[in-house]
């Protein structure tokens, strides 16, 4: 492979005095000191999180308390890395929610291994599980990065629709369903 | 015109005096062709119905003595014959008429029939709606019992042969014939697939069966009585004998009419027999054979060309009531019921009544018929109630579609034809009903 | 072969099936529903719709239903026609406008029939709009769960129910759109075989119950080939589990045996695995009482062995028909064969010992469920299979149909028209006999009965066989009626193309097993071709340990009493089940040690001085033999936790520990069957039961989790996050991960029934070599006894006339399919199910006696009272008397014996 030789040129007085880019980057320092800044004083300033975020997945309660969760286990199903565990439990007879059938007796969710895909939100047939905007998930031990159903619900919250899909199911067979 | 009556098989039933008594049918000479019967040779009977070739009255048509041809004579089995008295096609009220006014008739007919097939027993399967009518039955089997035409040794012919009257439990399924041996047998009433269920090979107690229509079997006797070649002259070539229409609906004169078939058309059935619509109505619509047969429009016009190839142009009112007619136009005479509709009908409120009756008398065992006649109902009442959809109209059609041919028996035509022919021949009248009120006629009460 | 055209191509079929078989058989994915390889078609669903054409000229054709359409040459046929496509599609539609969709909470969920034939006919836009049909559930009992609104009408419950297992209390009620599959009332199904309704039902109607309470998804559950260890029929099973306990017993078929159903004992007896009084950690009863137990670790426990073999002068093992080949064999290979014993009393390991005996010498060996399906005439001589081996029973109900069907050979009607059948052959039944003392469930089947006491029954067969063959010994003193029965079903028999005689150990009675063999050779020698013997013993593997020619517990009581033998080792056998309880205490007295091994706690295990935990079905490998003398491989779907070890493991310590034979030798399930083989060449064919550990495919072992197995990153969170590494297995080639061959294992290994479009157990027609056929490449296990035995005169002592007594009652033991077998009976659902204790009584001896039914009953039997409530069997014959055996808490053993009513 051929080579050639480039000359390196000499430098002139103002360049090797560095003054000329002293008083440059000066004037950028000052410039942008009267700006406003442009980064968050976090973890003291919190930023805005967009509505379509996809933060830690979450479980959800409708707006009469119940936990919309009826573990049909499509999450656990669809899960890439596998993270969540689902024990499903039947619904006592006598809890005014037993036309559910069924909820989680145990939900766990593995945050050290989950992803934030949102195929869980993305397969839920009841609109149980959410990925809200928790973005931040920090503990001491691996061991409480395991969320479990308790923390999922204090992290979920309420889901202000009002489908009552199940209640209206209810209703109709009580009244004896349809006509044959 | 008036036109006159022929009655054969209910020829004194309305006569002044007639009464179900054997006395009295034995007066006007009854029995008289079981005791030529008797003194026949069975195979000669049999062949004297084919010749004649009288056809099934209850519904299909389908000539009884092919029928009888059919019966596997070789199995040993004995040989059962079932009348159908099992009468409930919507429209349909002719049995009635012969079991309650003249039952020595049906129990000659049958006792006839029994022997010429060599039957080891016969049963007359009734509805339960009829519980009259059975009782009548029962009363006149045992008198004729008393007098030697039913039981042993009939007539002194060594022949012997019983008959036992069944009540069925009321559903339109029992009038199929295979539906009916099975509920005979005691089981749920579900017909059996053809094949292997042909019941003159296969049918009660899986031995050889023979089922007709009440009015069928009354033919029989007259076959007897006049020879099946006399028998064949009456009526039009291949459409046999006399028919029993009921009439029901929008004419002046509902009730039966007993005329020789193709010797009056549809329309001097409504307007001269009938004496037609009511003063200020037209007719709109008919359906010629029980609440099964696709409906025809009063405007319609039906071309085509019959078995024998004559091409024909008909008008509603032209249509020759016969076997063959009918069919030819589309529709079927079924079971003789023919329902005059006038134009105060709201034809798809008329349709939602007819998926009422179809969706409930579906036995539930195979799949089309029993979800979708349910299906058509609720549609059709929903859009009679007011609350049609676009699609509606549509939708219909396409179950209806799917369901016709699809079945384990008859069942899937009769609770489909009515939604096809209502649907395509009134089509207007269904899609308009998207565009009215919704929800003004709440609750509206089917049967 | 019959050639076929299906959318162009060629194919041969079978001219005996119906075009929808035909289809499946080839490979084509056909929907169906109410069509079912056992049950036949109906033609009710309409869903395996197809155009057929007459011949290559027509082009239109007409939509035929597949499953009513005889297989025959020239036959044409297309799946893809639109039109037919599009009414497969339209059936979807109408069953889905009514059925709910809550597949999320469903237990059928994810493995649907109904969800599997959606998707494949790509129905998928809804245009039913209005409310749907709802109905109000039952309770149906502790095994199945009911909810009618899944319903699609398919009718296969009832026509399993009903026509197949012979059950009348479910019914199809109502009719159009609401017909309503249950009971006429709320209750309990009666009928043994109801959990085969959760796989028969394609959707969610019918589901597990016990399954509900630990629910898990099918794609969940790490599942294993097994073999049911609740009788000697040694039905295939698949165990699935998840979270380390078992959840579910499924069926695995096979052709031979079970085919596609089980009994609800095999089905829900399961749940004995994860019972309380598991054991779980080695026990050490310092003064064989239970109170002052301490757990041990287990290297403290085997040290404590080892002192009890160091001081010991001789060591006696006792073996058990409940524990599998290999423990038993190592336990005999331990103590040596001296002084091995079978676990059996005398009176049971006499019959025993005489039924492999038929067994051996039976003309073509012993015969399997599936002959018993087929023949055409069957003798019951002193069993009541619906109690001692309930698919028996099941494969027998079928087998009455087959003379009436063959009979009437004219009628040409296909055997898979399973309507036109039923209809044809109506209420006519060919012949079974059944010579039991009570009352029996198959009675409603019956040509004729013989209820009799045991040696009475032993004359019948002898008088059976004499009237075949009037070379056997006759029968003398039989009485008119008996003579009589004898004679008709030795007619039957003679005139049948496949007869069977069904004996087994039920009454105890070498006499009766005598004469089971003396018929069959009988037909034999006048040469009926097919004759059949079919032995039924009591537990999954009494066959298997008696041909470990073990001595009874009996001489094992001499040995103590002669000093030979101070020390025992009892492996899974409850001795109090087998003895009266001073006769046992009094074993237990004499050993100055004994060491058991058990997986639950029982009488035994609670006067032991070392309790080692053992493995049961679910924690284990190992081979049971059953009664027909196959050995079957079952695999543990659990790696066994804790302490817990397979029995044959735990004995091979010992024998390391003590210096017997070196650690290695015995740790692997392979090298236990090698030298078993050595030892034993009767047995060496176990070994072949299954393909050995390191067989592979493609380099590939075969794993136990399915594919879409879940939550494996989570799964053991609550121990560590870390995810730990998967179980070895160094006894099978099964993995219990979900990496491994994707393809189909052989038919021993299969673990789950899986194939693409196929999620629901129905993928089991693509495990067949043609549907309802063997397996892809040949059903399991190795048949061990091939018969034609060189004695083909068995015994002929005919056993004398059983005289009046009016002093006393002959107490015989009578059978319950739910209490009679010893683990089952620890299921909590089975439990239920268990009726309360009795005695069965004819009701002349009861006014006799001054009792009715309910009264308390007295009686002495030996050393041993009994007392419980008179239950009337009208059917039982004066002076008998009928105790259940093995009844939980209420266990009477050693009969047949004389008792005397104390007042």
């Amino acid at each position: 492979m051929a080579t050639k030789v480039v000359e390196r040129k000499p430098l002139n007085l103002a360049e090797r005095s560095y003054l000329p880019q002293i008083v440059g980057g000066l004037k950028i320092t000052f410039r942008n000191m009267w700006k406003p800044p442009v980064t968050l004083e976090y973890p003291e300033q919190r930023p805005n999180i967009p509505d379509r975020y996809r933060g830690v997945p979450t479980l959800v309660k409708d707006p009469n308390g119940r936990e919309k969760c009826v573990a049909c286990q499509l999450c656990e199903f669809v899960c890439p890395p596998r993270a969540i565990r689902i024990d499903p439990g039947e619904i006592p007879e006598d809890s005014e929610h037993a036309h559910v059938e069924k909820a989680p007796r145990e939900f766990k969710i593995d945050m050290l291994r989950c992803i934030y895909c949102g195929l869980c939100e993305e397969v839920c047939p009841e609109e149980a599980i959410f990925l809200q905007d928790t973005f931040s998930v920090n503990g001491l031990s691996r061991a409480e990065l395991v969320f479990n159903k308790k923390k999922l619900y204090q992290l979920g919250g309420t889901l202000p629709d009002s489908h009552y899909k199940w209640d209206k199911k209810r209703d109709a067979a009580e009244k004896g369903g349809d006509e044959h | 015109m008036a036109i006159s009556e022929q009655r054969v098989i209910l020829k004194h039933v309305d006569e002044p005096g007639y009464d179900p008594g054997i006395e009295c049918y034995v007066r006007h000479g009854g029995y008289e062709t079981l005791r030529k019967a008797v003194g026949m040779q069975p195979e000669e009977i049999c062949r004297g119905v084919e010749v004649s070739e009288v056809r099934g009255r209850g519904g299909a048509g389908f000539p009884a003595g092919m029928k009888w041809k059919f019966l596997d004579r070789k199995s040993g089995k004995p040989i059962y014959l079932i009348c159908n008295a099992d009468e409930s096609e919507p429209g349909t009220f002719k049995d009635r008429q012969i079991m309650h006014k003249d039952p020595h008739q049906l129990i000659e007919g049958m006792m006839v029939s029994a022997f010429a097939i060599q039957a080891a027993l016969a049963f007359i399967y009734i509805r339960e709606e009829m519980p009259q009518a059975a009782r009548i039955l029962e009363a006149a089997i045992d008198e004729a019992r008393a007098r030697g035409f039913v039981g042993e040794d009939i007539l002194g012919s060594g022949y012997s042969c019983e008959i036992v009257v069944h009540r069925g439990a009321a559903a339109y399924i029992c009038g199929e014939e295979t539906g009916l041996i099975e509920s005979l047998e005691g089981k749920r009433a579900y017909p059996r697939i053809k094949p292997p269920y042909f019941p003159a090979a296969l049918g009660l107690y899986q031995c050889p069966t023979i089922v007709n229509n009440v009015e069928t079997l009354c033919h029989v006797k007259h076959v007897v009585a006049i020879g099946g070649e006399a028998f064949a002259r009456t009526g039009s070539p291949g459409n046999t004998g006399t028919r029993i229409w009921c009439v029901s609906g929008h004419v002046q004169r509902p009730g039966y009419y007993e005329f020789e078939c193709g010797a009056l058309t549809l329309g001097e059935m409504i307007h001269d027999v009938c004496g037609g619509v009511h003063p200020g109505r037209s007719l709109k619509a008919v359906i010629p054979g029980g609440s099964s047969a696709k409906i025809l429009r009063a405007d319609e016009r039906f071309t085509g060309k019959l078995k024998d190839g004559t091409e024909f142009d008909w008008g509603l009112n032209d249509i020759p009531l016969d076997f063959d007619s009918l069919m030819a136009c589309g529709s079927m005479s079924g079971s003789g019921g023919i329902i005059v509709m006038d134009d105060r009908v709201d034809m798809v409120e008329a349709l939602a009544n007819i998926n009422a009756f179809y969706s409930h008398e579906s036995c539930g065992q195979c799949t089309p018929c029993r979800e979708g006649s349910l299906w058509m109902k609720k549609i059709t009442k929903r859009m009679a109630e007011g609350g049609a959809r676009t699609e509606d109209t549509d939708l219909l059609l396409s179950i209806g579609d799917q369901i016709a041919g699809r079945t384990i028996c008859a069942f899937g035509e009769a609770c489909a034809w009515p939604t096809q022919s209502f649907v395509s021949k009134f089509r207007d009248e269904f899609l308009a009903k998207a565009s009215e009120d919704s929800g003004k006629r709440k609750g509206l009460r089917l049967v | 072969m019959a050639t076929i055209t299906i959318d162009g191509q060629s194919y041969e079929a079978d001219p005996s099936a119906n075009l929808l078989q035909a289809a499946l058989t080839l490979g084509f994915d056909l929907p169906y529903f109410c069509w079912h390889p056992a049950l036949g078609s109906v033609g009710a669903c309409r869903q395996c719709a197809v155009r057929q054409y007459r011949d290559e000229e027509d082009t239109t054709g007409q939509i035929v239903m597949a499953c009513m359409v005889p297989v025959a040459d020239g036959l044409r046929c297309s799946i893809v026609e639109p039109e037919a496509a599009e009414f497969r599609a339209e059936v979807i539609e109408w069953l889905m406008s009514n059925h709910p969709h809550d597949c999320p909470v469903c237990d059928e969920g994810g493995e649907c029939h109904l969800q599997d034939m959606t998707v494949m006919t790509g129905h998928c836009k809804r245009r039913f709009r209005f409310p749907k049909r709802t109905f109000r559930n039952q309770y149906l009992g502790p095994f199945i769960n009911h909810e009618m609104n899944r319903c699609i009408q398919c009718y296969r419950c009832v026509r399993f129910y009903g026509d197949y297992a012979g059950g009348s209390d479910l019914v199809a009620m109502a009719a159009h759109n609401h017909v309503y599959f249950g009971r006429h009332e709320e209750g309990i199904l009666e009928n043994e075989f109801s959990g085969n309704l959760v796989e028969i039902c394609p959707t969610g109607v019918f589901t597990d119950k016990t399954l509900k309470h630990h629910y898990s998804r099918k794609w969940d559950m790490v599942s294993s080939p097994s073999v049911c260890s609740h009788c000697a029929v040694g039905c295939n099973t698949i165990a699935s589990t998840r979270y380390g306990s078992v959840r579910r017993i499924l069926n695995r078929y096979h052709h031979d045996i079970n085919g596609y159903f089980l009994c609800d004992r095999g089905r829900f007896g399961y749940t004995f695995t994860d019972a309380a009084d598991r054991l779980r950690r080695p026990l050490l009863h310092p003064d064989r009482e239970r109170d002052v137990e301490t757990v041990a670790e287990p290297a403290e426990a085997m040290k404590r062995i080892r002192e009890i073999f160091s001081e010991a002068t001789g060591v006696a093992g006792i073996g058990s028909p409940r524990a599998s080949l290999e423990s038993n064999y190592a336990l005999r290979n331990l103590v040596g064969s001296g002084r091995f014993s079978s676990g059996l009393p005398r009176i049971e390991h006499d019959a025993t010992t005489a039924l492999l005996e038929a067994m051996r010498n039976a003309p073509d060996g012993p015969g399997s469920l599936r002959d018993a399906e087929r023949a055409d005439a069957v003798l019951i001589l002193g069993e009541d299979p619906n109690n001692t081996a309930p698919r028996l029973a099941l494969a027998l109900r079928q087998s009455v149909r087959n003379e009436p069907i063959r009979a009437d050979a004219g009628s040409r009607i296909p055997r898979w028209h399973d309507r036109a059948i039923r209809d044809f052959v109506q209420d006519r039944k060919g012949p079974l006999f059944i010579a039991w003392p009570a009352s029996t469930r198959l009675d409603d089947l019956a040509a004729g009965t013989h209820r009799a006491a045991p040696d009475e029954i032993a004359r019948l067969g002898f008088a059976v066989a004499h009237a075949i063959d009037p070379q056997s010994p006759a029968v003398t003193d039989l009485d008119d009626s008996a003579s009589d029965l004898a004679s008709r079903i030795a007619r039957a028999l003679k005139e049948a193309d496949r007869p069977m005689v069904v004996s087994g150990t039920a009454l105890r009675s070498p006499a009766i097993i005598a004469a089971a063999a003396a018929t069959v050779h009988a037909l034999r020698r006048t040469g009926s071709g097919g004759s059949s013997f079919l032995a039924v013993a009591p537990e999954a593997n009494t066959i298997g340990d008696a041909m470990l020619e073990g001595a009874p517990l009996e001489t094992l009581e001499q040995q103590l009493e002669s000093g030979e033998v101070d020390t025992l080792v009892i492996l899974e056998n409850d001795i109090y089940r087998r003895l009266p309880a001073p006769a046992t205490d009094r074993i237990i007295s004499k050993a100055r040690r004994i060491i058991a091994l058990d997986s639950i706690a029982t009488a035994t295990t609670n006067r032991a001085d070392v309790v080692l935990p053992a493995g049961s079905f679910a924690e284990s490998d190992g081979t049971f033999v059953n009664h027909e003398g196959r050995a079957q491989r079952f695999f543990q779907p659990l790696p066994p936790a804790g302490d817990v070890l397979e029995a044959w493991r735990w004995i091979g310590r010992i024998a390391a520990e003590t210096g017997t034979s070196k650690q290695n030798e015995w740790d692997r399930l392979d090298r236990v069957l090698t030298a078993l083989a050595r030892d034993c060449p009767e047995l060496a064919p176990a070994r072949d039961a299954a393909p050995d550990a390191a067989f592979r495919a493609n380099g590939q072992r075969f794993p136990r989790a399915p594919r879409r197995f879940s939550g494996r990153t989570s799964i053991l969170s609550h121990l560590s996050v870390h995810e730990p590494k998967p179980p070895e297995d160094s006894d099978s080639p099964l993995s219990f991960t979900m990496e491994g061959h994707s393809g189909q294992p052989p038919a021993a290994l299969v673990s789950h029934y899986w194939s693409p479009g196929w999620n629901s157990s129905q993928a089991l027609n693509k495990f067949q070599s043609e549907v309802a056929g063997p397996a892809r490449g040949g059903d399991p296990g190795a048949r061990l006894i091939p018969g034609n035995g060189p004695n083909e005169r068995p015994s002929t002592a005919i056993p004398a006339p059983v005289p009046d007594d009016d002093q006393t009652l002959l107490a015989v033991p009578c059978y319950e399919v739910f209490g009679s077998d010893e683990l089952s009976a620890r299921a909590p659902a089975v439990a239920e199910r268990i009726p309360k204790p009795y005695v069965a009584l004819a009701p002349t001896d009861a006014e006799h006696h001054g009792l009715d039914s309910g009264d308390s009953l007295n009686l002495l039997i030996g050393e041993l009272r009994v007392s419980a409530p008179v239950r009337l069997d009208p059917k039982l014959p004066p002076g008998l008397c009928g105790i259940p055996a093995g009844m939980p808490g209420w266990s009477v053993p050693h009969l047949p014996a004389r008792a005397s009513v104390v007042t």
